[in-house]
């Protein structure tokens, strides 16, 4: 089975500290709040103190976890794909039940030069199914190899 | 882009109509669940409805006048949008329903709505809302005569019907907290409002002397008052409810289509193509299941949003009728026996039930010592519950269809052909891991992001066996 690109460690890791970070300016004032008022209850800078910790943990940790758990195969007829850390999920697509593909790719990936192919389907739960932290070229090659197989036998 | 000829059709007038009653509907609804704070209620209130009537005025006229029709057995062709034009032509061969809804103002007012679904949408594709009703089924039976596939069949008598007696029956099992919750909102906005005075009302129930002493030493009989009315409440909205969304309810079913008719306020009329059918769920609950009484459900792909996908095929029936019925639609048989799934699901359940009561207690025993430790005595209540879920899981692959039976109270009963799979996925959560078990879930197109066919526990290399052959059948059955 293929593993992903390891570049997408740091993706991750940035983007963890990011999703974070939006959080930061809330406890931030939370605590400015408390230091000026009657508080004896919390320590001084508590909660800022607190989601700096669970954050640092969380991008140093996580991160690494998801890349290690992070499988994908193209097989015959199917796109198998396997993650997840506490939940650990074993996908199959049928080819043949693709309705359309993208390669995605934002700013952050983009810096690594990476890009995720996104599978769509009909269904409900895997109607998304994203293969992340690619190589862009190997994500545009894979999904014109699924394009075609598709393509040669809708013919 | 190219401009309607004269050809083209406007909307009925009295369209105007229903945008006047739903601008009503949508002030009254944004006006009551807005935060108001005493006096300055009103004030706000009119600050919006001037926003309101300014905005959405022109905007719904502009709206009126740029909308234009054509139909013809070939295409149906419509031009609309009042910043963004576009004109969208739908081919007759893609149409896949038709349907005609006739909400209570239309049936007042001699308009319908016309409903045109294609495939691969979540929504209606076509949407003509308001016409008359003769032009309405001149719409309807233009375009199904182009689909030539099923063109109006002689009237046949009704392959499913409820009379009001069985919809009466029926509406006596239904239960609806979410209205009562939603007048419960009413009720406090109408107060913030001034037009309810809740003291007044709570002063004249104190007045009337209906018990001796302080509130305090008749709590629990005021707890358990409230509960009853609760569920009085609970009852009669669902009773009303159900009666009011399934009256005169009638399937037939067609060379191609299966055509519905039923409701007492809005009538929904309209067909579903058999082809658009992908699962079905039978459900219902102990009370329904001591007199053998079910609910059908077809999960159909792109029908409206607003039903997720699942739609009432049969709403109260015998088991019997369903399973004379429902194969009609698509083939299944039912199976003698069904598997069960591990025994250490009822280990996993109960160590997540137990976990989730200590912790509740914990977190309740900080406000109300010692009171809380009484909610351990729950525990026994969890091994029982998981013992009871392990007894109602079962399920069997079984000519060509994969069934599912899950939950002891709102139970499920799923039918999924396997040719209608879209995706299949094993999921194992850390304490599934650890027991070595894991979920089976077969995706379909149309389920609801909660409800959907899996199967809980199984063992993992009777999970793996069980994958490998439904994903050869799918591959000798699924077509492209």
């Amino acid at each position: 089975m293929q593993i992903l690109d390891p570049a997408v460690i740091k993706v991750w890791t940035i983007k963890g500290a990011l999703s974070w970070g939006i959080l930061l300016p809330v406890c931030t004032t939370v605590d400015v709040i408390l230091f000026f008022s009657d508080n004896d209850t919390f320590l001084p800078g508590l909660w800022t103190g607190l989601l700096l910790v669970i954050c640092l943990a969380w991008i140093l940790i996580i991160p690494k976890l998801r890349y290690r758990y992070w499988r994908y195969e193209l097989r015959d007829e199917d796109l198998y794909a396997i993650r997840g850390i506490w939940n650990r999920v074993q996908t199959i697509v049928p080819l043949r039940r693709i309705q359309h593909l993208d390669v995605a790719q934002d700013l952050i990936e983009g810096n690594y030069d990476l890009a995720r192919l996104v599978v769509h389907t009909a269904g409900t739960r895997s109607t998304d199914v994203v293969v992340p932290g690619l190589p862009y070229d190997e994500a545009v090659q894979l999904r014109d190899t699924v394009r075609e197989f598709i393509a040669e036998y809708m013919d | 882009m190219e401009a309607p000829s004269a050809v083209f059709r406007q909307l009925h007038p009295l369209t105007f109509v229903h945008y006047v009653f739903l601008a009503i509907v949508g002030f009254a609804f944004a006006a009551l669940s807005s935060p108001s704070y005493g006096g300055d209620a009103q004030r706000y209130s009119l600050i919006f409805a001037t926003f309101y009537a300014t905005v959405t005025g022109p905007y719904a006229i502009a709206k009126y006048i740029r909308f234009r029709y054509h139909v013809t057995s070939d295409e149906l062709v419509i031009y609309y949008g009042v910043f963004k034009r576009v004109r969208r032509n739908i081919p007759s061969e893609r149409i896949h329903t038709v349907s005609i809804e006739r909400n209570m103002l239309a049936r007042i007012l001699g308009t319908a709505a016309v409903r045109i679904e294609t495939a691969g949408t979540g929504d209606a594709e076509g949407n003509l809302s308001y016409v008359g009703v003769r032009e309405a089924e001149r719409i309807r039976n233009l375009l199904r005569t182009a689909q030539a596939v099923d063109s109006p069949e002689s009237p046949t008598s009704p392959s499913f019907f409820m009379p009001l007696r069985r919809v009466l029956l029926s509406s006596i099992y239904q239960f609806s907290l979410g209205i009562s919750a939603l007048l419960v909102g009413v009720f406090f906005q109408l107060e913030s409002f001034g037009i309810v005075d809740g003291r007044a009302l709570t002063s004249w129930l104190v007045e009337q002397n209906f018990f001796s002493g302080t509130i305090e030493e008749f709590w629990p009989l005021l707890i358990a008052l409230l509960l009853l009315v609760t569920f009085v409440l609970g009852w009669t909205l669902g009773f009303i409810q159900n009666l009011i969304r399934f009256y005169n309810f009638r399937i037939e079913l067609g060379a191609t289509k299966i055509r519905r008719r039923f409701g007492l306020i809005t009538l929904h009329e309209g067909a579903i193509p058999y082809k658009r059918v992908q699962s079905f769920l039978i459900r219902s609950n102990p009370l329904m299941r001591l007199y053998n009484w079910h609910r059908l459900e077809m999960q159909t792909l792109g029908l409206q949003s607003g039903e997720r996908g699942f739609q009432p095929g049969m709403p109260f029936a015998k088991w019997t009728e369903i399973t004379a019925l429902a194969p009609k639609i698509r083939p299944f048989s039912i199976p003698e026996s069904y598997a069960r799934v591990s025994r250490l699901t009822i280990r996993r359940r109960t160590l997540r039930y137990s976990l989730l009561i200590v912790l509740s207690s914990v977190i309740i025993s900080l406000l109300w010592w010692p009171l809380a430790l009484w909610g351990l005595c729950l525990l026994p209540a969890g091994w029982g519950l998981a013992w009871l879920q392990y007894l109602c899981h079962r399920w069997a692959y079984y000519d060509g269809n994969l069934l599912i039976r899950r939950r002891v109270f709102s139970q499920q009963f799923w039918i999924i052909p396997v040719e209608r799979f879209q995706a299949f996925e094993i999921t194992a959560t850390f304490f599934q891991r650890r027991l070595g078990l894991c979920t089976l879930i077969v995706d379909t197109a149309g389920a609801g992001d909660l409800r959907y066919p899996r199967i809980i526990d199984l063992k993992r290399e009777e999970a793996n066996r069980l994958l490998a052959e439904l994903y050869d059948a799918f591959q000798a059955e699924a077509t492209w």
